[in-house]
């Protein structure tokens, strides 16, 4: 009996629990190293219609590198999204221009990623939290978050652009959370390779936790004035599950920060 | 030429090695991709900043002259992720840093490895 017992507790304690674990009420988390983040997976099934925690979208949420470029199949632009890319000088992807010729609105200005850049960039540690009415996205880059209305509220016609959009969700099912997004800013890019938007852009992401410990997401960028079909600028991501009470890192790309990068080395080495 | 005595006036060794991994967030085209310096020197100033930590040093070249390098590594959360932190650098600490200069010949460039006071190596 008291084996039975012991072996319960084992199950119970392994179903609920993360396999990485961060110390007890540790700050300023940075996020899994890469051979942390392959261990975490499964963590048992996942409850209904639940993304509450804090997750970790991993290397590849960084993006940083160009893996986030090869084998994406993005469609031709139209021609003012020719235009618009030909003015745009990123660091990353295959319209890479000299650090110098730089003019990422993000990394020489100091300007808000801006949605969805946010999760095609920088996407590191977030925290997500249910209210009643709304889906809360708090991300540790730029310590920035998101409103994903849940009341049943319709997106707004003719929107005030705003930098990180008007979003509203709702569950296609108990494990998938469909999120669209409209009312953009055409300031900001899609990702660090310059990719350009217009103010027609929509967008939606799909969450579907696929384990307690897993979320896979699948971003759609739709937008028809620049692009000559929708694309998928993320497809089936994992981010994966931290301990509830991980304290993230505070990773903020402050304007005097990237101007004095921009003053003290970008522009030395034209 | 003026390239030249940047490379000879510090104390420096440069090899050919193949291309390094990307660096954080910007193309490895913006700096001299298939040349690294070493640099030996002291700490001015490390600068515990995004979108890259900086390192400023003082290099003493073999005419005694003494010339401020700016040397810059990955940001802030990528570094604690390696087990750096503000408190890895400290001004006056006689450090040797493998550096990949950039192709201008200003005196700045971005960090492959450093060498501590204590021998540790780290990247």
């Amino acid at each position: 009996m008291r084996t039975t017992l012991f072996a319960g507790i084992t199950v119970v304690l392994t179903m609920v629990s993360v396999p990485y674990q961060v110390s007890g009420q540790s700050w300023g988390f940075a996020g899994l190293p890469n051979d942390e983040f392959a261990k975490v997976t499964g963590g048992g099934p996942a409850p209904a219609r639940d993304l509450t925690g804090a997750w970790d979208p991993g290397q590849a949420g960084i993006a940083g590198g160009e893996n986030y470029f090869s084998g994406r199949m993005v469609p031709p632009m139209t021609p003012l999204g020719q235009k618009m890319v030909a003015a745009n000088k990123p660091g990353h992807g295959p319209y890479s221009a000299k650090v110098y010729e730089g003019n990422d609105p993000l990394t020489t200005l100091g300007d808000p990623s801006g949605f969805p850049r946010m999760v095609n960039y920088e996407f590191r540690p977030t925290r997500i939290v249910h209210t009643p009415k709304a889906v809360l996205m708090l991300y540790s880059f730029n310590q920035t978050w998101r409103i994903i209305w849940t009341d049943g509220r319709k997106p707004p016609v003719d929107p005030d652009p705003r930098w990180f959009g008007y979003s509203t969700g709702r569950w296609e099912n108990d494990s998938t959370f469909v999120v669209d997004t409209v009312g953009m800013t055409d300031r900001t890019w899609i990702d660090s390779g310059g990719f350009p938007h217009s103010e027609a852009l929509k967008v939606q992401e799909r969450y579907n936790r696929v384990s307690a410990n897993v979320i896979e997401l699948t971003v759609t960028i739709d937008d028809p004035l620049v692009y000559t079909k929708p694309w998928i600028s993320r497809d089936r991501m994992p981010l994966k599950r931290l301990p509830d009470d991980t304290d993230f890192l505070e990773q903020v790309y402050a304007a005097s920060e990237v101007q004095g990068f921009k003053s003290d080395i970008s522009d030395k080495t034209k | 030429m003026r390239r030249a005595i940047v490379i000879l006036g510090v104390v420096a060794t440069v090899v050919m090695c193949a291309p390094a991994a990307a660096v954080a967030h910007h193309s490895a085209a913006m700096f001299d991709s298939t040349t690294e310096m070493t640099l030996q020197g002291t700490v001015v100033e490390w600068q515990w900043r995004n979108p890259h930590c900086t390192l400023r040093m003082d290099v003493k070249g073999t005419d005694g002259t003494v010339k401020t390098w700016s040397v810059a590594t990955a940001n802030i959360a990528d570094l604690s992720k390696r087990g750096w932190s503000r408190r890895t650098l400290n001004v006056g600490d006689a450090v040797t840093v493998v550096i990949r200069p950039a192709r201008s010949g200003e005196p700045v460039g971005m960090i492959e490895t450093v060498t501590l006071p204590d021998g540790q190596k780290i990247r």
